[in-house]
């Protein structure tokens, strides 16, 4: 046991010492980004699950994937078959969103499987976005709460992955409506970017028409240039184009490659995918697009979607011998922001916020403001007592930190924007 | 521990099975007997077998199949009739296919494998059976197709070697399937003023069989020997021109007497005449009572155009008929359709009523009697017709019928059988095969092994008709061959029904979520089909159902060329025009059941004793053949090996595990090596199939 742990920091010792003067050693974070290529349209595919802490089942409903005949979704299964699809090609990446999720599955996990995601983190093949507790509602949380929710799940990712699992994208993809304060907030947590999937269906018209769907967030009126922050409206919402869905839940066709098999449809399509990505080309600023692929509570078979984006991908790039100028890679919402970083253009700015969300003319997400009123005060009352508990924690010196734990985690997951929102089942 | 398409996302099922048998295991610490593991059907079936007990036995089998009262899993023993009779005819090009691959050398096995493919999605339980969806079926019959085409050039290559005469060279003119021949269409040799038929005769006993060929101008037809053969030319039946579909022109066709070789080959050159000539049709009515006569059958039908009575002349034997014709069932409507009440569908058959209608209250006859067939055409109505056919001097007797498009403007689902009502003192006794093979009794209304309470008079009493279907008495045997699977059964003393067709509007929840409603060129599906009738002596019923079974089953396999060769003289010069893989005559129980070429000197075959013991006094024994005799035109045999039935391992090393029955019978399997000298000769008992690995010197 001894022999092993000093074996062990010997050779943590070493990598430091080896990464520590250029941060190469680790090719997480920005260094390990594909930048695609500067003469052609890159799309940047996003593997992503999105895992609402409770919605209509609860948290736990949904980590353990029962009481499927409400909706089907599992996350434990989510995340042990995305392990295991990202084990099979190391060109594959995915992005986790849900802390309060990781968590339920992190403490069941062996040694053996912790050691091999913690390889994928260190490698930027699994990256943390976000990184909260759960991806919170913007409109009904209060900014105390939102700092407590998100430094739950930074305190664990720094626990257990260090400084390779550090968040540094927010990803409010599918909260009705995005408040200026969460903007700021996230640029105060060290954020580079925030992408979000709704926006209001003039505003998002407006913005593709004119090529502004990427934009400095001015988020603070007292802060200055520390409140500014990149935000992106993502194209699809956050799912697929039409028709590229390889998950499990959804009817799309698979990429049937053995021409001696009947249904064989590569042309097909790779010409339909090179024309959604010229057609969302058209509402963004520059020569890269980012696809998110992913919806609710997929992956539950990773290995049906990464074996279909695989082919995918390889013949897609295949038709650049055909001169086709669409180059696309496994990405993940932080390489695409730093690509358009590295695009070095000057961005338009935006200082009001995201509210109201409508998704139609007839259709503004304004009830939810109110929507269960006792649970949105009950909220506060339990943050109050929280609050209250950590000073009586500290000031009495009692180091019972353990015993809030179960009050925070609660706060964190009533923080998720179909909690406090309101907009889950009873 | 699984469903249909399960385990997409195995994790799910994996990860809870391991905590279920970790916990339940865990309770054996509380006094829990209940011990749970991960197992497989093989070591469970081990454990059986560990356990030394004596089971019970049984020698009948599980069909029908009813999952509750009224749902009898009978109806998809005839469903997509079309379909099984397709997955029939591609079989028998896939086996000829092997043997022109095989006897000619030229091993291209690779090209027959999507053939080998098709066939065997084809034999799924919702292929062949017909309780897949209509896109699917549409699906296996194209894979069919796809894969018939592709032994185009095997077929071709095969006979660029066995046709061509010693010392001539050069291409062979191109051989072509006619796979429109069911509605008397052939399109390519339509106007030609000379083309050859070549029949390959798969048996190994010479054939004799009764090719027609639709054409559009008149011939003169030449057999192998040069001889102008006598051929008859018969009006093409309107039923069939009728056919959704049918593009062909040709109102007529050449019928005429094919004597083949043993597994080989005859070719018939046909040559336009210059004038047309009346044919001689010798005698023809209509609407008047008739007999067809040869040597050996009597077959007579009175002016209403119902069959009455069959003779068989050679053993003075006569079988009255009360009633042949065709009648429907109404097809039973749940609303809703459920698994627990369910509609009659694609599996079930579930008649309203327990009784058949007649399709028509009156029907035409019209016979024709020639030198070569004489046939008597009955038309039911305007969707159902047979014509029943006695060749010279056959002692079978042939029913081509033609059913659709089944109407269904009345909204009500049909499913069409076919009765034979005879005098036969049958009682509740009749006997129908299993898989083609061995035949099985079974009674009215009784199973064997449970006390029985029918429910309804009808399904519960069908089972699979495969290739054969038979009732008697003491003197006398009506047996009816198949050229398809089909349902049936007796439902009355005396008589034998059959289905085959339905068309119904409803779903029976049973798992395919679509009504088998079959169409064709916006219509429904017109189904062709073939009975052959048997009436004999019991004890000598066997030698001609046997035969007659294995020859509709191995058909010779008729392909066309246009020789281009302007005279018959240069044809013959050029071409070998008979040819038999077989010197010596085999025994007439013998099959050749597989003769496939696995590389240029490496064949695997298999030979088949194909009667059952004690049905006929002379073919139930065993029989002793040399396998040289196969092999006379290819080498000779340097090494044998006998292997199990599916090829995958020496029979020798096959050691199947024991089981003790309650009558103290141990099941040890006696393997006896009859072939353990080194001569080449085998012997086979009754219903035996003895697979070998063959290598040439």
């Amino acid at each position: 046991m001894y022999g092993i742990t000093y074996v062990t920091a010997i050779v943590l010792g070493v990598a430091l010492c080896f990464g520590a003067p250029t941060k190469k050693a680790n090719t997480c974070g920005y260094d390990a980004c594909n930048l695609g290529d500067p003469s052609k349209l890159n799309v940047h595919i996003v593997a992503h699950t999105h895992d609402d802490v409770g919605w209509l089942k609860t948290v736990d409903q949904y980590f353990y994937g029962a009481r499927n005949n409400i909706q089907h979704a599992g996350v434990q299964y989510i995340l042990d078959s995305v392990i295991h699809a990202l084990d099979q090609n190391p060109d594959r990446r995915f992005i986790y969103v849900e802390i309060g999720f990781f968590w339920r599955w992190w403490s069941q996990q062996t040694d053996a499987v912790r050691s091999k995601v913690k390889d994928f983190v260190n490698s930027g093949r699994l990256e943390f976005i976000s990184g909260g507790w759960c991806m919170n509602d913007e409109a009904s949380t209060h900014y105390n709460s939102i700092i407590d929710q998100h430094s739950l799940g930074a305190e664990f990712l720094r626990d257990q992955f260090g400084d390779c699992g550090r968040p540094k994208i927010g990803w409010q993809i599918d909260p009705f409506g995005h408040s200026r304060e969460q903007a700021s907030l996230s640029a105060q947590m060290g954020f580079d970017g925030l992408f979000f999937g709704r926006a209001d269906y003039e505003d998002y018209q407006t913005r593709n028409r004119t090529k502004t769907m990427e934009m400095v967030w001015k988020a603070s009126a007292n802060l200055g240039d520390k409140s500014w922050l990149f935000t992106g409206v993502l194209p699809n919402g956050y799912g697929p184009p039409d028709s590229f869905c390889y998950d499990m839940f959804c009817g799309d066709p698979p990429i049937m490659d053995d021409a001696r098999l009947h249904d064989y449809n590569v042309p097909e399509r790779v010409q339909t995918f090179i024309r959604a990505a010229q057609n969302e080309a058209v509402g963004f600023a520059t020569n890269h697009i980012i696809m998110t692929m992913g919806s609710d509570f997929q992956y539950e078979n990773a290995n049906e979607w990464f074996k279909n984006m695989d082919k995918l991908i390889r013949y897609v790039n295949a038709q650049q011998a055909n001169g086709s100028n669409v180059n696309v890679f496994y990405s993940t919402p932080s390489c695409y922001l730093y690509a358009l970083n590295q695009a070095k253009r000057a961005w338009t700015s935006k200082s009001d916020d995201f509210f109201p969300y409508a998704h139609h003319p007839h259709g503004f997400w304004t009830g939810y403001f109110s929507s269960r009123a006792a649970l949105k005060r009950f909220e506060r009352h339990s943050n109050n007592i929280l609050q209250v508990t950590r000073q009586l924690n500290a000031f009495a010196n009692t180091n019972l930190r353990n015993s809030i734990f179960y009050l925070s985690e609660a706060m964190g997951v009533a923080q998720h924007h179909d909690a406090v929102s309101g907009t889950e089942k009873q | 521990m699984g469903d249909d398409f399960q385990d997409v996302n195995a994790n799910e099922k994996f990860k809870n099975l391991d905590k279920l048998i970790q916990y339940v295991n865990l309770q054996q610490a509380n006094g829990s007997d209940v011990n749970v593991f991960y197992s497989t059907p093989s070591c469970y079936l081990y454990a059986l077998n560990k356990v030394n007990r004596e089971w019970k036995s049984k020698n009948d089998d599980f069909f029908p199949y009813a999952s509750i009262p009224f749902a009898y899993w009978t109806g998809y023993f005839t469903s997509r009739p079309a379909f099984k009779r397709y997955e029939r005819y591609a079989n028998n090009i896939l086996q000829v296919t092997r043997q022109l691959n095989g006897f000619s050398q030229i091993n291209l096995r690779d090209s027959i494998f999507y053939l080998s493919e098709a066939m065997g999605l084809a034999q799924h339980h919702d292929a062949v059976s017909g309780t897949e969806k209509q896109h699917v079926a549409d699906d296996y019959a194209q894979r069919l197709a796809d894969g018939i085409g592709r032994t185009i050039d095997v077929i071709n290559n095969a006979y660029g070697k066995l046709l061509l005469k010693e010392n001539r060279t050069g291409p062979i003119a191109h051989q072509f399937l006619c796979q429109f021949s069911n509605i008397s269409e052939c399109l390519p040799i339509e106007g030609q003023n000379e083309f050859v038929l070549t029949l390959w005769n798969p048996t190994i006993h010479p054939v004799t069989t009764h090719p027609r060929v639709p054409v559009t101008r008149q011939y003169l037809i030449y057999d192998p020997s040069g001889t102008i053969i006598h051929a008859e030319y018969l009006p093409i039946p309107q039923t069939i021109r009728n056919i959704p579909g049918r593009t062909s022109s040709a109102v007529n066709q050449y019928v005429f007497q094919a004597s083949l070789p043993a597994l080989g080959y005859n070719t018939y050159y046909f040559k336009a005449r210059n004038a047309t000539i009346n044919e001689q049709i010798k005698e023809s009515t209509v609407n008047q009572a008739c007999t067809l006569q040869n040597e050996h059958l009597r077959v007579e039908f009175n002016e209403l155009g119902h069959l009455k009575r069959i003779t068989n002349l050679d053993k003075n034997i006569v079988v009255s008929f009360t009633e042949q014709g065709f009648y429907w069932y109404v097809s039973y409507t749940s609303n809703p359709t459920t698994p627990e009440f369910p509609s009659s569908g694609a599996y079930v058959f579930r008649p309203l009523y327990p009784e058949a209608f007649p399709v028509s209250p009156l029907r035409q006859i019209n016979c024709t009697i020639t030198d070569t067939v004489q046939k008597a055409s009955i038309i039911f109505n305007d969707w159902i017709s047979q014509e029943i056919h006695l060749y010279r001097n056959a002692s079978t007797l042939e029913i081509d019928w033609t059913v659709g498009p089944i109407p269904i403007d009345d909204n009500i689902g049909k499913e069409i059988i076919i009765r034979y009502n005879t005098n036969i003192d049958s009682g509740s006794k009749y006997y129908t095969d299993a898989n083609g093979r061995e035949v099985l009794e079974r009674i009215r209304n009784h199973r064997p092994t449970w006390p029985y309470f029918p429910e309804v008079p009808i399904t519960g009493n069908y089972y699979p008709i495969n290739s054969r279907i038979w009732i008697r008495d003491r003197e006398r045997q009506l047996t009816i061959l198949t050229d398809r699977s089909e349902g049936g059964g007796s439902m009355y003393d005396g008589s034998v029904e059959i289905m085959i067709h339905r068309r119904i509007l409803h779903d029976d929840s049973m798992g395919v979520g679509e009504a088998l409603n079959e169409t064709a060129y916006g219509k429904g599906l017109v189904v062709t089909g073939k009975h052959i009738l048997i009436i004999d002596r019991p004890s000598d019923s066997a030698r001609l159902h046997r035969t007659g079974a294995q020859q509709m089953f191995m058909h010779p396999l008729a392909t066309y060329s246009l020789p281009n060769t302007s005279s018959y003289t240069n044809y013959s010069n050029m071409y070998k025009q008979s040819w038999s893989v077989l010197s010596d005559a085999m025994p007439l129980n013998v099959h050749l059941l597989t003769f496939d070429q696995l590389n240029s000197k490496q064949y695997l075959i298999r030979v088949e004793h194909y009667f059952e013991l004690n049905e006929d006094d002379v073919y139930s024994q065993p029989v002793t053949i040399d396998l040289q005799t196969l092999f006379t035109s290819i080498g000779t045999i340097k090494d044998m090996t006998e292997l199990i039935l599916t090829a995958n391992l020496p029979l020798s090393d096959l050691h199947r595990l024991e089981w003790m029955i309650k009558d103290d019978q141990s099941s040890r399997a006696d393997i006896i090596q009859q072939s353990v000298s080194n001569t080449t000769s085998i012997t086979l008992n009754p219903m035996q199939i003895r697979t070998f690995q063959i290598d040439i010197l």
